[in-house]
């Protein structure tokens, strides 16, 4: 067969769009105006819990620019509930009914109560302040563990008790090791609520054209294909007759993804009204969907060595009011990825998804294995600190033996490759870390407060759910028009993070030409073939996949119509620098577009041995996704797993506690990094969010369930100058997993980061006796740990 | 934004009949860095803005034994103006310090941020601490009111509606003399937690002839600190006299904010920490040191 030579993957191009995006002229969906167009704004519960009384509109209907006002039994009419993208249900838990617009009671301050349409925004703020909305407020639960306790408010009035899902993994003798182990400690961790915070907030804008009866909408989402199923089922229409189009994203990290009650309003305004509707999401607004907060009782039995010989797990985690988006499958992941890349088989894990009168999950970077590596990295500190050891000693005596792969996790994965140990001492290496120890002991002697912090990482990525359209494979196409340019149309899509480039990168070198000649079009559906969108980390494994399959198809067609042209057999072909050649002989060789135009143009003759067009779709499934148990009923959701190591130097002020991070190294192995300057880029950011989410970003509520975080006042979130430099090392170990050995480099950092940061705090404050087992670890909440304080 | 009305007088006196004709409705619009944003929240909703932006003769910096200083000069401008430096430090070194970036410091003015009154702003502190006085006036009027008496509340002054600020004079301490800014906040452009102002007057012997010390950030209005003053005034700057300045400022603290970002005890024990290290500062300043480690 024809050849290639690699040209592009493995090395850092620019993005493709990069010059639209920084010149400013890229469009996104708060960009878009279309003749006629409406604005929603939505009225908001300002209470937690409460029954709604009355929702009169009356004031707001006769308000100017106002055509129209819907609250919940209106709605109610047309959407019997939003589907959800992946239902508790199908595992084991509960069902709840979730409603575009509230009806008969809210469950979380912010949730939607009426929606009002009108000629501009400020008209639809306007009117939407007079609606007239009769609460009975009612005990609220805001706590996870209270909210499990009998006599707790019930969140959903028909559910017996507050619980959405619960679940147990259990595997080895984890009492027997116990029993044995000479020591053990236990600890509980506190992870706090936070939130993601792309810097364009969520989007919608819908089109309902009645000649067609089709409906269009313009989303700021991660999967417009299944955005389009989950809106044919709220709206009870035809699938084929909704179109959604995702033009560039500034960033989702998981809030968008699909189950917002905006989405279907959006589209309702528009079949009701006939006018296009536009929804923009304020930082307010944003602020409302959040992630993350749980509650660990870990323990660990352990050698006087540091082995650890078993891990148990009781958490609690604290999803809020239940809503339609995949939120709440965070935490049965972080179930699934503890002991995280420890060679610990005894392990017992059990844990309740409680739902509260706090605003509800999304997904959120990390999906629930950051909290994974935080609970775990602390841990593995704990047993060092038992011991007065080295905590890298203690990793280095747990973590999985790199000729221990594939190695099945006590939870089920099974992790495809990796060198722990290399990847740790990659990061000692790379941060210094011996000089660090050293210049903590003289900054020790001068009273200063420097702390040093390791963690390592687990990503599981690519994941895919059973039984849900959340897939672990995707399908792109590949097209050479008659003058041999490049279309690929891919069903993953990008957030921003740049998959369109590598997608590129790898189809340019299948075809052996310049990566200029290649579009590639991503989130329409009614352009692109079936696919998932982004989230785990996939959009190269699966989507990159999928497009190098398709175009070796192509190239195999061209390769054949080549070799009539040149008489010559087709494995003599060489792809390379637009041209294709026998055996790289610029002499004997024809240009790519000449045998693409030839093939289009000559299909009766000297193109008849392959059928035109230059077109292949492909399909690539990971091979090693498990979704039927093994003997121990465990699954593997993840083809592939990433890993990283991560050293943290912190300063802390002993008379204000800010922390101030010194120092950060990361060292990451996501496999084969098609392009690593953007993979770097990613890191950098999971390693900025991280950071902030350790040291100050968290929404918090009032004792009533109202949020107090309302904007970037009070969401603190690291700005660049915050950051320290962070010196970023790559390894690769290829994956036997996925087709170009790739892992997945989107999430990893969030919570590695998190942990090393912790970690680092944790050491700063030992000399004080303070131990660290919360986040995060704002200055206020600090101070009041510190000893010595003036009365 | 329903029934807004846009006024842009050409002088100081048109502006003045302007609000004369239409205070309390209006609203007057320098830098735009307090009101466009209280605006866009729909926290503020006046019927008449008066765009005082352009007047020239409201941007100007004169020093003529007392430093007056025009209400529309930028934050940047107070940062970087050699008069402003060196005959108010204090007031150059606040205004280098206020977060956002630079577009925030080259767009706000002096005069928007005092009559702003935001707990968070950093010129408050400095004016109560640098004892400015405010020059206020209606088209019939004008009125000169301290510093110490100007700030009456989160976002309330003693400015009138009809009234215009149209000058603050500071009177630059004497030879000898060194200030200091110090302030907390959690992020490069976080809103302030606790500030201190400060200048502080040595004597040939090295101890204090005078000092000005005012906190802000965490109360609801700038305050100053006499007792704190007082307790200098005589004194060696010491570790143990700035110890003892920490504890009198927190003690002078009533009634702390306490909000989603820190609670009033930390806000409390962070006065002090802000009033040592200023004092610190102004301390080294004041013996000819640049009062940075």
């Amino acid at each position: 067969m024809a050849e290639t030579r690699p040209r592009y993957v493995g090395r850092s191009i620019p993005p493709i769009y990069g010059q639209q995006i920084v010149t400013g002229r890229a469009r996104f969906v708060a960009d878009l105006t279309l003749p006629g167009m409406l604005h929603l704004a939505v009225v908001r519960s300002p209470h937690a819990h409460a029954r709604l009384r009355t929702v009169d509109l009356s004031p707001a209907a006769g308000a100017r620019g106002v055509v129209r006002v819907l609250a919940g039994d209106d709605v109610a009419r047309h959407i019997e509930q939003i589907p959800h993208r992946v239902d508790p249900a199908l595992s084991g838990g509960r069902h709840a009914d979730v409603h575009p617009l509230a009806r008969r009671k809210v469950i979380y301050a912010g949730q939607p109560v009426a929606a009002v349409a009108a000629e501009s925004r400020e008209d639809a703020r306007a009117a939407a302040a007079l609606v007239r909305v009769e609460y009975e407020p009612l005990r609220v639960v805001l706590d996870g563990e209270e909210a499990l306790r009998p006599d707790a408010p019930r969140v959903i009035d028909a559910w017996p008790d507050n619980v959405l899902h619960r679940g147990r993994i259990a595997h080895g003798d984890v009492e027997g090791a116990f029993r044995a182990a000479p020591h053990r400690v236990h600890a509980t961790i506190r992870l706090h609520r936070y939130s993601t915070q792309p810097i364009e907030t969520r989007a919608y804008v819908a089109v309902h054209s009645t000649a067609d009866d089709l409906l269009t909408l313009y989303a700021t989402t991660q999967n417009p294909h299944q955005l389009r199923h989950q809106l044919a089922g709220a709206l009870r229409r035809p699938e084929n007759r909704i179109r959604v189009i995702v033009p560039n994203l500034g960033g989702a990290f998981g809030l968008k993804m699909i189950g917002h009650p905006e989405e279907s309003l959006v589209c309702l305004l528009a079949i009701l009204t006939g006018r296009p509707v536009k929804w923009v999401e304020d930082r307010d607004e944003c602020l409302i969907i959040t992630g993350r907060e749980q509650v660990h009782h870990v323990e660990v039995a352990f050698s006087s060595g540091g082995r650890v010989s078993a891990f148990r797990d009781r958490f609690v985690a604290n999803v809020g009011a239940p809503y339609a988006t995949p939120g709440w499958g965070m935490a049965p992941l972080t179930a699934a990825t503890l002991p995280c890349g420890y060679d610990v088989q005894a392990v017992e894990i059990a844990y309740t998804l409680a739902v509260t009168n706090k605003g509800p999950w999304t997904a959120s970077r990390g999906y629930g294995k950051e909290a994974s590596n935080i609970v775990m990295e602390r841990v593995m500190d704990l047993v060092a600190r038992a011991l007065g050891m080295d905590p890298v000693e203690v990793r280095r005596r747990n973590l999985i033996p790199a000729g221990a792969f594939p190695y099945r996790t006590a939870t089920g994965l099974e992790i495809d490759s990796g060198d722990y140990h290399a990847t740790l001492s990659h990061v000692l290496d790379l941060g210094g870390y011996s000089r660090w120890r050293a210049e903590q002991a003289r900054a020790s002697g001068a009273g200063r407060l420097l702390g040093v912090g390791i963690a390592c990482e687990l990503t599981p990525e690519g994941g895919s759910l059973p039984r849900s359209l959340v897939a672990g494979y995707d399908t792109s196409t590949v097209r050479v028009d008659p003058s041999g340019e490049v279309t690929v149309l891919t069903g993953v899509t990008s957030p921003g993070g740049g998959s369109e480039t590598g997608i590129a990168q790898v189809v340019a070198d299948e075809l052996g030409i310049p990566v200029e000649r290649i579009r590639v079009i991503q989130g329409d559906t009614d352009l692109c073939p079936y696919g998932f969108g982004n989230y785990s980390g996939r959009s190269m494994i699966a989507g990159g996949g999928s497009a190098a399959l398709a175009a070796r198809d192509v190239r195999q067609k061209m390769a054949l119509v080549a070799a009539a042209l040149l008489q010559v057999a087709a494995d003599r072909l060489v792809f390379a620098d637009a041209r294709i050649s026998v055996d790289g002989s610029a002499e004997r060789s024809a240009a790519f577009a000449d045998v693409a135009y030839a093939t289009y143009t000559r299909a009766y003759e000297l193109a008849s041995v392959v059928e035109p067009p230059l077109e292949a779709t492909r399909t690539y499934r990971p091979p090693t996704i498990r979704h039927t148990p093994d003997e121990h009923g465990r699954l593997n959701p993840y083809p592939t797993y990433s890993n990283a190591a991560y050293l943290a130097v912190v300063e802390v002020d002993p008379e204000t506690a800010v922390v101030r991070v010194l120092h950060l190294a990361a060292s990451h192995d996501c496999g084969v990094a098609v392009n690593p300057s953007m993979i770097e880029g990613q890191l950098r950011g999971a390693a900025a969010m991280g950071l902030g989410a350790a040291l100050g970003e968290e929404v918090r509520y009032a004792p009533d369930g109202s949020r107090l975080t309302t904007s970037f006042r009070d969401y603190v979130m690291p700005r660049a100058g915050d950051l320290p430099k962070i010196v970023v090392g790559h390894r690769a170990t290829p994956s036997p997993n996925t087709l170009m050995g790739n892992k997945g480099g989107g999430e990893a950092g969030v919570g590695g980061v998190a942990a090393a940061v912790m970690n680092a705090v944790a050491d700063a404050l030992a000399p004080l006796g303070v131990n660290v087992l919360e986040l995060p670890l704002t200055p206020p909440t600090l101070w009041a740990r510190l000893p010595g304080k003036p009365p | 934004m329903t029934g807004l009305a846009y006024l842009a007088p050409r002088t100081v006196e048109e502006a003045l009949n302007a609000l004369g004709t239409y205070a309390p409705e209006a609203t007057v619009l320098a830098g735009g860095q307090d009101v466009v944003p209280l605006m866009n929240q729909g926290r503020l909703t006046p019927s008449r803005l008066i765009d005082i932006s352009h007047l020239s003769p409201l941007a100007v910096i004169a020093d003529s034994g007392v430093v007056a200083i025009g209400p529309l000069v930028s934050h940047a401008d107070l940062a970087r103006h050699p008069v402003v430096r060196r005959r108010v430090p204090l007031l150059a070194e606040a205004a280098a310090q206020i977060g956002g970036g630079i577009q925030v410091r080259n767009r706000g003015t002096l005069g928007g941020s005092a009559c702003a009154a935001n707990p968070a702003y950093d010129l408050p502190v400095g004016l109560v601490a640098a004892e400015a006085v405010f020059i206020l006036r209606t088209r019939r009027e004008t009125r000169r009111v301290p510093a110490s008496s100007f700030f009456l509340g989160a976002g309330h002054t003693a400015r009138q509606p009809d009234e215009l600020l149209v000058g603050i004079e500071i009177p630059p301490p004497p030879t000898g003399s060194g200030a200091g800014y110090a302030k907390l906040k959690f992020t490069e452009g976080g809103v302030t937690i606790a500030a201190a102002a400060c200048t502080v007057t040595l004597q040939e012997d090295g101890t204090c002839a005078t000092a000005r010390v005012a906190i802000g950030g965490v109360t609801e209005i700038p305050l100053r600190l006499a007792d704190v003053e007082q307790a200098l005034a005589g004194s060696l700057i010491t570790d143990a006299v700035l110890a003892d300045a920490a504890r009198r400022a927190q003690a002078g603290v009533v009634e702390p904010i306490n909000d989603a970002l820190a609670g009033g005890d930390y806000r409390r024990a962070m006065a002090g920490v802000m009033v040592r290290r200023a004092l610190a500062h102004a301390a080294v300043r004041a013996r000819g040191g640049d009062g940075r480690k």
